[in-house]
């Protein structure tokens, strides 16, 4: 066996991030993942730029593109009865069921736990929702800014005189697909046990809840609130320095003024009794600060953050996604995967998120809509050609 | 359903899994955390110094004593530190110095009855320990084991080392984010540490999968980068289609407007606004009390509101500013709009949803007293994730780890206390 998942078998019928990234680690480790998606319309991430060089179509997202690598695609419309029924068959030798709709529509398509259960008792129904399937906020909307608002990261981004700031990346969906895909693998271990699946609820606002630093262990410990620009802005700064192509980030405090000395060519930096111990350069840090932004500037981020790491000192460098994709240790450790695709083109994709040893990560292109309909209606579940036409036709698949 | 009872008494679904925790800061002990939740034995293996970055000199240097009770250090600081206790529940603590030769014999003694070792040192430190995967690979085949560095256990940098806010900026979360036309800006939170340990958490899990059909054990290479940069692959592609690099929105969105941050009644109180569908305009627009909105020509339609942005946040930041911030989000969420309030610490503590779903839970902590923590975010029907014990004092399991699952005898334990192999206290210079 030369991957982690592959007797797993997977039914996806989540659309956008929060379900997709679950089930693209579970793909990518092996396990056979079926997008079940509407006929016509599809995932509504095939729907979210950026787009390829056709701006309309299914098959041109960014997002799509990158989420669905090594899952196949089959369109069902479980709003009808055909369609449930049709469901129920791909039940039967299915492991898992992960959804994101809102709370109570599987038990409108008649598709609820309990009916799942009773045809296929091993059955694991993950749901990732952004409030859970119960509670006052069950019924709420959110998207990626209301989650990062509620969940308390917000209040801690971005600076105290100005407005809280959102996150570019997606975070909130991204942990409500990684805690998906850890409470399904949980659920199977107790399945391993005892025998039964069982009904999973991720709650996107609770993942964000529970990802924090100080924010709630301050009020709980001693009543004092975590405040913009949050931590540990306002402590040991690690502050962002602009060089001639980009930004670093150096903690300048507790920094060997070796290195200093050595990336502006000031070896009088290097015993500059003004910050030679801790006290000393707490007094005097204004005039590092300014030292360090005259020279700093004239140099490359990268050849600052290289030196800094040869030196074993904290900095990170503002990679663009460019920088990412030239970036030698990324090359060094082969995590970009190129990929084909028919319509985007051959693109670098990231790859294993994490290198396990004895599994091989899988790297096919996202399917295209329904792709896999003659593949799992006819060659799976012995439908003819015929039985096809007219499921079309009635806009079933 | 004749093993219910006994099953959700303590079937956690990690029930026998035996875990050892080398996990420093964040990224590590949260990873195993995860896994105590469910079930799994955790042992955390400590240094007698370990715990000082956070409560010794230099984190009271700092001034970070708001993360004592009551901000006293007390008589066992090293066992008061909130952090700590937060991402250390359900464990046991082990105290071992692993730089000396007992420290070793008895490391590699529970390797050979353990199941996982998880550790987020830089990538020399197990190898100088002699505790690399190959050697503990030989004690027990059928070892799962997770090394989490900044940047990976091979590659140019992979002796760099690296915190949360030091590998954002590298993996490209740091250059996604950042207020309209400003610089590039830090998250407030640091996202890094966690997506490290659901990654790590996830390779686990699948490692586990595997090795009950193979029987074999694996390595786990866990950059910690590599997984920030999976969350953003969506950029990486996008970059490559359209040759533009991504744009910082601030609080904006590409395409759905209103879509912000508004300022409420009070300091620092905000609520966020998202606004996708014509609908939705009219409905907050009734819902604010501003029905004449819906007939205005600027914000008519989605585009239109999109293109006159700055005109629309006026307007709705006038009406926000007067409404306390939580009310608000709740009438406007009663109203069909999509928005929530911008909650900070505090207000989560006593968020009603997240009372009522059990999300707080109060826990006991030995040094610390009772304090309310976050808690799981997954819910399972049969194997609901339980929290039995505050994190545990420094070298408490100490007897019952040596004696208990490894056989040494009392003797030789008071012996190892008295070499300073294990202990309860940390070295006094750590901690004064």
């Amino acid at each position: 066996m030369n991957a982690a998942l592959e007797n797993l078998r997977v039914l996806d019928l989540s659309s956008g991030i929060s379900g997709a990234y679950g089930t693209r680690l579970m793909a990518g480790w092996g396990a056979e993942v079926i997008k079940i998606e509407q006929p016509g319309i599809g995932d509504t991430a095939r729907h979210i730029g950026p787009f390829g060089k056709e701006i309309s179509g299914q098959e041109n997202s960014a997002l799509f593109a990158y989420l669905n690598t090594n899952k196949k695609s089959i369109t069902l419309n479980i709003a009808t009865k055909t369609g449930v029924h049709i469901f129920k068959e791909l039940l039967n030798d299915a492991d898992v069921v992960i959804e994101n709709f809102q709370p109570g529509k599987m038990a409108e398509f008649g598709l609820d736990y309990e009916v799942l259960e009773k045809l296929n008792p091993g059955i694991i129904l993950t749901s990732v929702t952004w409030f859970g399937q119960n509670g006052p906020y069950a019924g709420y909307q959110a998207d990626g800014m209301v989650a990062y608002a509620m969940g308390g990261q917000m209040y801690v981004c971005g600076w105290a005189e100005r407005a809280p700031l959102n996150s570019g990346a997606s975070i909130a969906e991204y942990f409500g697909g990684l805690y998906g895909f850890i409470g399904t693998m949980t659920a199977l271990q107790y399945r391993e046990k005892f025998g039964e699946g069982q009904q999973v609820d991720v709650a996107i606002f609770e993942c964000m809840a529970g990802s924090h630093q100080f924010t709630l262990t301050w009020p709980a410990y001693s009543g004092v609130m975590l405040e913009r620009p949050g931590w540990p802005g306002s402590r040991a700064p690690l502050s962002f320095y602009r060089c001639a192509d980009g930004y670093v980030n150096l903690r300048l405090q507790g920094i060997e003024m070796g290195l200093l000395a050595q990336l502006f060519s000031m070896p009088e930096l290097a015993g500059d009794a003004r910050f030679t111990d801790y006290a000393a350069r707490n007094k005097h840090i204004g005039e590092l600060e300014t030292i360090v932004a005259e020279n700093i500037i004239k140099l490359k981020k990268q050849e600052v953050f290289r030196q800094a790491g040869e030196w074993r000192q904290l900095c990170g460098y503002v990679a663009t996604p460019e920088d990412l994709l030239k970036d030698p240790q990324y090359q060094a450790r082969d995590f970009w995967v190129d990929i084909e695709h028919q319509s985007i083109g051959k693109l670098k994709y990231p790859g294993a998120p994490v290198k396990i040893s004895e599994t091989s990560w899988q790297s096919h292109r996202a399917p295209r809509l329904g792709e896999h309909n003659a593949a799992i209606y006819e060659q799976r579940l012995g439908y003819t050609k015929d039985d096809i036409v007219r499921l079309r036709e009635l806009s079933i698949i | 359903m004749e093993n219910m009872e006994v099953s959700v008494k303590y079937n956690p679904a990690l029930d026998g899994l035996r875990v050892i925790d080398l996990g420093r800061v964040w990224s590590g002990p949260l990873t195993t955390r995860i896994l105590a939740d469910f079930g799994a034995e955790v042992i955390k293996v400590e240094s007698l110094a370990g715990r000082g970055a956070y409560a010794g000199p230099a984190a009271r240097q700092n001034s970070l004593t708001e993360d004592f009770p009551d901000r006293q250090p007390g008589e066992h600081p090293w066992n008061r530190i909130g952090m700590f206790n937060d991402l250390n529940r359900n464990k046991q603590s082990l105290t071992l110095d692993l730089s000396k030769d007992e420290g070793k014999k008895m490391f590699r003694q529970l390797v050979a009855i353990s199941d996982v070792v998880v550790e987020n040192y830089t990538p020399r430190v197990m190898a100088n320990f002699g505790l690399d995967y190959p050697a503990l690979q030989q004690i027990n085949s059928r070892l799962i084991m997770l090394s989490m560095p900044a940047f990976g256990m091979t590659g140019p940098y992979r002796e760099f080392p690296g915190y949360g806010n030091t590998i954002e900026p590298v993996a490209g979360l740091t250059n996604l984010t950042g207020y309209r036309g400003g610089p590039p800006e830090p998250l407030g939170m640091i996202a890094g540490d966690v997506l490290a340990a659901l990654h790590g958490v996830s390779a686990v899990m699948s490692a586990l999968w595997q090795r009950q059909r193979t029987g074999r054990g694996q390595y786990l290479d866990l950059s910690q980068a590599e997984t920030q940069t999976s969350v953003i692959g969506e950029f990486i592609l996008g970059y490559q289609m359209t040759g533009k690099k991504p744009e910082r929105w601030g609080n904006r969105h590409t395409s759905k407007a209103p879509h912000g941050c508004y300022r409420c009644q009070g300091e620092d109180n905000w609520v966020a606004i998202s606004i996708g569908t014509d609908d939705a305009w009219q409905r907050l627009c009734v819902a604010m009390d501003k029905p004449e909105l819906v007939k205005d020509t600027r914000f008519a339609d989605q585009l239109s509101r999109w293109q006159n942005q700055d005109e629309l946040d006026e307007l709705i930041g006038a009406c926000t500013e007067q409404h306390d911030h939580i009310e608000l989000a709740a009438r406007l969420q009663s109203a069909g709009v999509m928005c929530g309030a911008v909650l900070n610490g505090k207000e989560l503590l006593r968020d009603t949803h997240l009372k009522a779903r059990g999300f707080m839970v109060d826990i006991t902590q030995r040094d610390s007293g009772l304090h309310p923590y976050a808690g799981v975010p997954i819910k399972f029907s049969k194997s609901p994730a339980e929290i039995l014990t505050g994190a545990p004092g420094l070298g408490e399991h100490n007897h019952n780890v040596l004696s208990g699952l490894l056989g040494i005898s009392d003797d030789m334990i008071s012996q190892l206390e008295k070499k300073g192999v294990i202990g309860e206290r940390p070295p006094d210079a750590s901690v004064k």
